[in-house]
C-alpha cells in the first residue's frame, strides 16, 4: 500500500506541473457552477410564483429543486471528464516507454494500478469536496438536509470510481490515449443509456438492464437514499474492473 | 549474482532468443554484442523481469524471478535503452519517488538521493525539472535511478547512445567505477566500449549464444592458435610466391596461413601458428630456406573484427 500511495503522489504531482489536473477541474467547476445557477434561479422564481399563488407546490425545497438534479447533472458531467483523468494513466507510459521503469521496479501489478487508481480517485474527491460550495451557498437560501448532501456526496464519489475504474482498464489495453478516453466514454454512455432504456422495458429484461447500469444505483443516492445494495454494486465493479486492469498488466507483461 | 539458464522467448512464430545461458558474478562487466535484432533487448528484458520468457529460467541473487520477482527486482537496478522519464517531474522528486518505490527505508531515504545525485554528478540540476535536461543529464538520471538502493545486480541496455563524445566518457567513467563491486551486464553494439568495460563478452545473434569468453581469449580463439603477421621480402615473381605458399603449407607448425597483400615484392601473409614459441622455428625455418623476413609481429584480431566474423559465419552457415 506504501508503494501504491508513493506512485499516486508522484502521478498527481505530474498531474498538476501540466494542464490536465487543472483542465478537469477548471471544467468541472465551470459546469457545475453555471447549473447551479440556472437550478438556484428557477427555484427563486418558482418560490417567488408560490408566494402569489394560493396553493404551495408540494415539493418545493431545495433538495428536490436543486439539489437533487445537481448531482444528477455531476454524474453527466463526471461521466465526459474522468475518463479525461485516466486516459493517460498507463497509455502515457506505454507511449513515452516509462512503463519500462515502473516494471523494473519492485512492484505487485495492483500496486501500480492502485497507484495509478489512487491519484485519480484523490482528484476525484477534490473536484467532490469543491462541489460542497454549491450546497453551502443554497443553505443561504433555505434549510438543506445534510444526510441528503452526504448521501449525494457517497453516490457520487462511488459512481466516479467505477468510471475510473473502467478507465483504468482502458487505459491499460491501449497505448494511445484518445482511444483510451473515446472507449471509456462510449462504454459509460451506454451503461447510462440502459438506465433510460429499461424504463420502456418489461420484465426480467427491464430489471437486467437497469441492474446493469450504473445511473440507476446512483439515482437512489441523489434522494438520500443509501441502499447497501447500490454499495455493493459499485464497490464490486470497482473492484473487478481493477482486477481486470491488473490482468492486464500482468498479461502485457507475460507477452512482452 | 545472475544466473539465466536455457532462456528462450518467441514472438509469435519468431524466435527471439534460443537458449541462452550466462552467469555473471559480483565484480565483473558481462558485454551482450550483436547486430540490430540478435535478441539483445529481449534477453535483458527478460532479465529484469519485463516480460515472461518462454521457457528458461532467470535467477537474481538466487531468486527465480517468475517464482519471487519482488525479492530478484529488489536486487536489480535496470537502466533501459533510451531511457524514458516524467518530464514533469523534477530530478529530486523523481528519484525520491523511485526510493520508495524500491523500497528503500524512510530514515535513509535522504542519504540514498544525496549519494547517487553525488554519485551520477546530477546535483547541479536536483531542483530543476526533468524536461528541461539535457540528453546526457536525462542519461545520467537514467543511471541514478538505476542505483537507488545500492542494487548488487545492474543491468544497462546502451547506456552510451545518443550522447556526445564527452559524455560517454562520462557515463562510462561511472560504469568502470560500480562495476568494481557489483554484477553489470551491459548491451551495447560500440565494440571499443565492450572492449574497454567488460570482464567478459557474449556475442549473440539471431537470438543464439555465439561466443562468450574474455574479450582477449575470444580474439585468440577465434584465429586457431597464434596469429602473427609475416612479412616477406624480395619476393620478386610470381613464382617465388607461390614457392613461399608452399613452403609455409609445408611447416607442421603453421595451422593455417593467408596472403593478405602483395605489392613490389614484397608479400604479408596472417599465419595461425601451433603455439606462441612457434614464431622463432618459423624464422629459423625461413631464413634457412633463403626467404628474407622483414616483419614478424603478433597479428592484432580486434573485438571488432571477432564479432563480424562470427556473424558472418552464422549468415553462410545459415545461407547454407
Amino acid at each position: 500500500m506504501r508503494k501504491a500511495v508513493s506512485l499516486a503522489r508522484m502521478e498527481l504531482r505530474r498531474n498538476f506541473r501540466g494542464p490536465v489536473g487543472f483542465a478537469v477541474a477548471g471544467l468541472f467547476l465551470l459546469v457545475h457552477g453555471i447549473y447551479f445557477v440556472s437550478l438556484l434561479e428557477n427555484y427563486s422564481g418558482a418560490s417567488f410564483m408560490a408566494i402569489n399563488a394560493s396553493q404551495t407546490p408540494a415539493r418545493l425545497n431545495l433538495v428536490d429543486a436543486v439539489l437533487q438534479p445537481l448531482a444528477s447533472g455531476d454524474t453527466f458531467l463526471l461521466l465526459l471528464l474522468l475518463p479525461g483523468l485516466t486516459m493517460r494513466l498507463l497509455s502515457e507510459e506505454w507511449r513515452s516507454g516509462t512503463s519500462e521503469l515502473l516494471l523494473s521496479y519492485p512492484l505487485r501489478d495492483f500496486d501500480i494500478i492502485l497507484g495509478k487508481f489512487l491519484a485519480a480517485a484523490t482528484m476525484l474527491a477534490g473536484l467532490l469536496v469543491l462541489s460542497l460550495l454549491a450546497p453551502l451557498c443554497a443553505s443561504v437560501f433555505g434549510a438543506v438536509e445534510l444526510p441528503t448532501v452526504f448521501s449525494q456526496l457517497l453516490g457520487l464519489l462511488l459512481f466516479g470510481l467505477s468510471c475510473l475504474a473502467l478507465g483504468t482498464v482502458f487505459s491499460a489495453l491501449t497505448a494511445n490515449q484518445i482511444l483510451a478516453y473515446g472507449a471509456t466514454v462510449v462504454v459509460l454512455f451506454s451503461s447510462w443509456f440502459l438506465g433510460w432504456w429499461s424504463q420502456n422495458l418489461f420484465g426480467i429484461w427491464a430489471e437486467v438492464t437497469g441492474w446493469m447500469s450504473l445511473a440507476t444505483h446512483f439515482n437512489p443516492t441523489s434522494y438520500g437514499l443509501i441502499q447497501l445494495s447500490d454499495l455493493v454494486y459499485f464497490c464490486g465493479i470497482t473492484a473487478f474492473l481493477l482486477y481486470l486492469a491488473t490482468s492486464i498488466l500482468n498479461s502485457r507483461r507475460s507477452g512482452g | 549474482m545472475i544466473e539465466v539458464s536455457d532462456l528462450t522467448h518467441r514472438y509469435g512464430s519468431l524466435l527471439a532468443v534460443d537458449k541462452l545461458s550466462f552467469t555473471v558474478r559480483e565484480g565483473e562487466v558481462l558485454g551482450l554484442l550483436g547486430p540490430n535484432g540478435a535478441g539483445k533487448s529481449t534477453a535483458l528484458r527478460a532479465t529484469v523481469g519485463l516480460l515472461t520468457p518462454s521457457a528458461g529460467s532467470i535467477r537474481i541473487g538466487g531468486h527465480d524471478i517468475a517464482r519471487e520477482p519482488l525479492a530478484a527486482r529488489r536486487l536489480l537496478g535496470f537502466l533501459p535503452e533510451a531511457v524514458a522519464l516524467y518530464p514533469e517531474l523534477k530530478v529530486e522528486e523523481f528519484l525520491r519517488g523511485v526510493a520508495r518505490l524500491k523500497d528503500v527505508v524512510k530514515a535513509r531515504e535522504q542519504g540514498e538521493l544525496e549519494r547517487v545525485l553525488e554519485l551520477c554528478a546530477l546535483q547541479p540540476v536536483a531542483k530543476r525539472l526533468i524536461g528541461f535536461c539535457s540528453r546526457g543529464y536525462r542519461q545520467r538520471i537514467g543511471l541514478a535511478q538505476a542505483l537507488i538502493g545500492d542494487p548488487p545486480a545492474l543491468v544497462l541496455d546502451e547506456p552510451t547512445v545518443g550522447l556526445d563524445p564527452g559524455q560517454i566518457v562520462e557515463i562510462r567513467e561511472r560504469i568502470a567505477e560500480l562495476a568494481r563491486k557489483k554484477a553489470v551486464i551491459l548491451s551495447t553494439h560500440i565494440i571499443p566500449e565492450a572492449q574497454r568495460l567488460c570482464t567478459r563478452v557474449l556475442i549473440l545473434n539471431r537470438g543464439r549464444c555465439m561466443a562468450e569468453d574474455e574479450p582477449g581469449v575470444l580474439e585468440q580463439s577465434l584465429r586457431g592458435g597464434n596469429g602473427v603477421r609475416l612479412m616477406l621480402d624480395e619476393l620478386a615473381s610470381e613464382a617465388r610466391v607461390e614457392e613461399a605458399k608452399r613452403f609455409l603449407a609445408r611447416l607442421d607448425f603453421v595451422r593455417a596461413f593467408e596472403l593478405k597483400e602483395s605489392s613490389e615484392g614484397r608479400c604479408a601473409f596472417s599465419l595461425a601458428l601451433e603455439h606462441r614459441s612457434s614464431a622463432a622455428r618459423l624464422i629459423d625455418a625461413l631464413v634457412r630456406s633463403g626467404f628474407k623476413v622483414c616483419e614478424l609481429s603478433p597479428e592484432k584480431l580486434g573485438l571488432e573484427e571477432v564479432f563480424l566474423r562470427l556473424v558472418r559465419e552464422e549468415k553462410e552457415a545459415a545461407g547454407a
